[in-house]
């Protein structure tokens, strides 16, 4: 009963910070304009700071990424002596699958055949859900056509409505994940031996996927401490989909980039990898919440007394960008899709509970991890609100009623100057986003080009519409108590052009 | 490059931008109040700003005569209360000069249109000796129209002559004593003391010579004329007279009222064809405004 009503309280702090934090902009602009240009001054040269620090870091990300573009991981893990060899390693490539057409389970299957790590050590499992009708059918069809490339393709089937989960992707992943696991024992494959990796379908490896994550497992002192994350780089239907969606995808990959670059706040995201056995010690995904990849993360860091981090790998995975049928239906693909990752702040309420019952962790590690994962929260859920329209509604009204106070003059110039140092960031990105550009498929035009260029001229838009909205409506949900449905982003692609391009040698 | 460098310019560009947003935050605040440090007086001043905008921009600015190294639209910030003289100055426009006060923490805003020096002069095609012109306001543009020795002429906005009537058979003094002039359906007239005449141009750019018509000779000064009824008629204010004469058919001229005062004063409202007047309703009285349905006042006439 008083652990319901602390989670029901730690449900409500998000969306009441984030929302205390607008109201208290707007009631500051209405009842004490110059506070509120004041407040907005320290707002805007905070944000002023951080852009110019993320932007640094994404640059110092990128490079640390291609440094190691020529690196035969390969040959690394055949010299590594520690007291695993490259032999010993077994891969489990977990795909859930829910809606996905065949070709893009396929497209995701033909990159693994690509791959420069010996086939016969992977195991790929292909986990449907009983809920999605003739998925068996298709799902056998597939393994027919992969079965001779892998060690073996295994189907599993998550049953419906199990009690205790809602329907997702962690539930689906954890039902087949239980069923590998008596597949290995029963196949005398040690546990400890045995990397997994949670992919979502629509995941296309870079060719040394495999080859870069056994180095790091074979060599970190730490393997079972820690989960293995590739770059997720949304481009496998790049050409296809709409600028809008472009820019927030490639958004969403250089975020991951600059995270990256922030260790102690790096956790886990979307497809990734992490030993078998860590995995089994902690029970598997969660069942019942929606943000299992990175709710994994933290479900190990509880278990192992905050002594678990990510290893950013510098590989990429290649994904699809979520488009809809036209435009309109793209923004909503977005915005749910937003929402879904934004639904991660539950990361706090599973945190604050967790870490009640914990005394591994000192008390320190704790309060710093919550903040950490609160602040970003609310920073997402308000940033844009208060800078796309707050700031501007000041401007607005300085101008109309004639005010002459300097410190809103003044704020009109600090404006003006964040939005050159977004300029220069939509520069940097535009230059990064080059080369996460595969090469143009046959029957695309090259000006597709200039829309790669000018797509960036968006971004203020997007970041008005998409940047906070979905964080906020996520908060409020979960403070109303209200759940949030697994909305499975759409998979569609017209073609495929799985290149390997960050890393091909 | 080994992790650990990476690691360590993290940890460097992290601290380097978190002091230095708590170093600049109280400086940015300060500054955003007007506050300035003043090293001689070892104490803090309150300042304000001239923001200045000029049309055209890019304005030379001068401040107590000293040129700025900057130009329009620009802000002149960190300026002690007082007055400042500023004057904007533009190649081929007039210098503009004004005294502006500045109040602590205050911005003042000094707005300047600046006015071009009169240089090119355009003069119309024809040369001719123009003795009186008047601008009229069409819906596609002015028309001038200039009354000259040798005729009288029509000009677009851009003195591109559209029509004209020359020679006329109107005198100099005619010319010259030209009081008005009123547009009305294809039609205008212009009259001076004694004359009233009408010139027919059909629809305009249409046709290209133009009929001259002497209108109307008045037995007392003409001191105005409005078209009214639907432009077939002329409402003419003649001292103390206002009379209807119809357009048509000239012969039709009738007295509609009589002024108490040479000194009353006639607006004509052509929609609702009303008169409105000030004038006194008897000798003893002061002047007064009233209205007259003309439309009635025609029509109870032609009943007449």
């Amino acid at each position: 009963m008083k652990k319901a009503k602390i989670k029901r309280f730690l449900e409500i702090i998000p969306a009441g910070l984030s929302w205390l934090i607008i109201i208290c902009f707007v009631w500051l602009i209405i009842f004490a304009p110059l506070w509120a240009a004041i407040v907005l001054i320290v707002y805007l040269m905070y944000w002023f700071f951080r852009l110019l620090y993320m932007s640094l870091l994404l640059l110092i990300a990128r490079h640390r990424m291609f440094s190691k573009k020529n690196i035969n991981w390969l040959k690394l893990c055949k010299d590594t002596k520690t007291d695993k060899c490259l032999e010993d390693i077994w891969h489990i490539v977990l795909y859930p699958v829910y809606k996905e057409s065949e070709e893009v389970i396929k497209d995701s299957l033909s990159s693994l055949q690509k791959i420069d790590y010996p086939k016969d050590k992977l195991i790929v499992v292909l986990a449907g859900e009983e809920r999605e009708e003739g998925i068996l059918e298709r799902l056998k069809i597939i393994q027919k056509e992969f079965q001779g490339s892998f060690k073996n393709v295994i189907i599993t089937l998550h049953p419906k409505d199990l009690p205790g989960e809602i329907p997702g992707k962690g539930a689906n992943a954890t039902y087949a994940a239980r069923y590998v696991k008596e597949y290995l024992e029963k196949n005398n494959i040690d546990l400890e031996d045995v990397i997994i990796s949670c992919f979502d379908a629509d995941t296309c490896v870079d060719r040394k996927y495999f080859s870069c994550l056994t180095y790091y497992f074979l060599t970190h002192p730490k393997r079972y401490r820690l989960s293995y994350q590739p770059l997720p780089v949304y481009n496998n239907n790049i050409y296809y989909a709409p600028s809008l969606a472009r820019v927030i995808e490639m958004g969403s990959t250089f975020w991951q980039l600059i995270e990256s670059m922030r260790w102690e706040k790096f956790v886990t995201f979307s497809s990734h990898s992490m030993s078998f056995k860590t995995l089994v010690e902690v029970n598997y995904w969660p069942v019942d919440m929606v943000s299992d990849d990175s709710l994994i993360f933290w479900r190990c860091f509880v278990k192992f007394g905050g002594d678990y981090s990510t290893c950013f790998l510098g590989v990429p995975v290649y994904m699809d960008i979520a488009v809809g049928k036209n435009l309109f239906d793209t923004i909503c693909v977005q915005y749910k899709q937003k929402r879904r990752w934004a639904w991660g702040v539950e990361a706090f309420v599973y945190l604050g509970i967790e870490f009640l019952e914990n005394n591994q962790i000192p008390l320190g590690l704790k309060i710093r991890k919550l903040f950490q994962v609160l602040d970003s929260h609310i920073n997402w859920a308000t940033w844009s609100i208060i800078v796309s329209f707050l700031v501007p509604i000041v401007l607005f009204w300085t101008a109309i009623s004639g005010k002459n106070e300097l410190v809103l003059f003044n704020l009109s110039y600090i404006n003006r100057t964040i939005w050159h140092i977004f300029s220069f960031i939509l520069l940097v990105s535009l230059v990064i986003s080059k080369e996460f550009i595969p090469p143009r498929p046959k029957g695309v035009s090259r000006l597709i080009y200039l829309s790669f260029i000018f797509q960036w001229l968006l971004t203020p838009l997007v970041s008005a519409l998409l940047g906070s909205f979905p964080a906020l409506d996520a908060q409020t949900r979960m403070m109303f108590g209200r759940k949030l449905k697994f909305h499975p982003t759409p998979k569609k692609r017209e073609q495929i052009d799985n290149i390997v391009l960050i890393c091909n040698s | 490059m080994e992790e650990r460098f990476y690691k360590n310019t993290r940890k460097v560009l992290f601290w380097f931008f978190f002091l230095s947003f708590l170093i600049v935050i109280p400086l940015v605040i300060f500054s955003s109040l007007g506050y300035k440090f003043n090293l001689n007086l070892k104490h803090f001043q309150r300042t304000g700003v001239i923001s200045i905008r000029s049309l055209p921009s890019h304005a030379e600015v001068y401040l107590q005569d000293k040129r700025l190294d900057k130009l329009s639209p620009c802000d002149i910030s960190e300026l002690l209360p007082a007055r400042y003289r500023i004057r904007l100055e533009k190649e081929g426009f007039y210098p503009y000069e004004v005294n502006i006060e500045v109040k602590p923490a205050l911005v003042s805003l000094l707005d300047a249109v600046l006015i071009p020096k009169i240089k090119d002069v355009e003069k119309i095609k024809p040369e001719l000796n123009v003795y009186k012109f008047f601008v009229m306001e069409h819906l596609f543009g002015k028309k001038i129209i200039a009354f000259a020795k040798e005729g009288i002429y029509i000009f677009n906005e851009d003195l591109e002559e559209i029509a004209k009537i020359a020679p006329i058979a109107l005198s100099e003094e005619e010319l010259t004593s030209i009081k008005g002039i009123k547009e009305g359906r294809n039609n205008f007239v212009f009259w001076n003391l004694e004359d009233i005449w009408l010139i027919d141009y059909g629809a305009w750019g249409i046709k290209k010579e133009l009929t001259l018509e002497h209108l109307y000779k008045a037995p007392e000064p003409i001191e105005t004329v409005f078209f009214g009824f639907k432009d077939r008629y002329l409402i003419i204010q003649a001292e103390t007279k206002i009379i209807a004469l119809d357009i048509k058919n000239k012969n039709v001229v009738f007295e509609i009222y009589r002024l108490n005062s040479k000194d009353a004063q006639v607006y004509y409202d052509v929609s609702s064809d009303t008169l409105f007047i000030k004038d006194k309703l008897t000798s003893s009285e002061g002047f007064t405004l009233f209205k007259i349905n003309v439309a009635k006042k025609i029509y109870e006439k032609g009943q007449d």
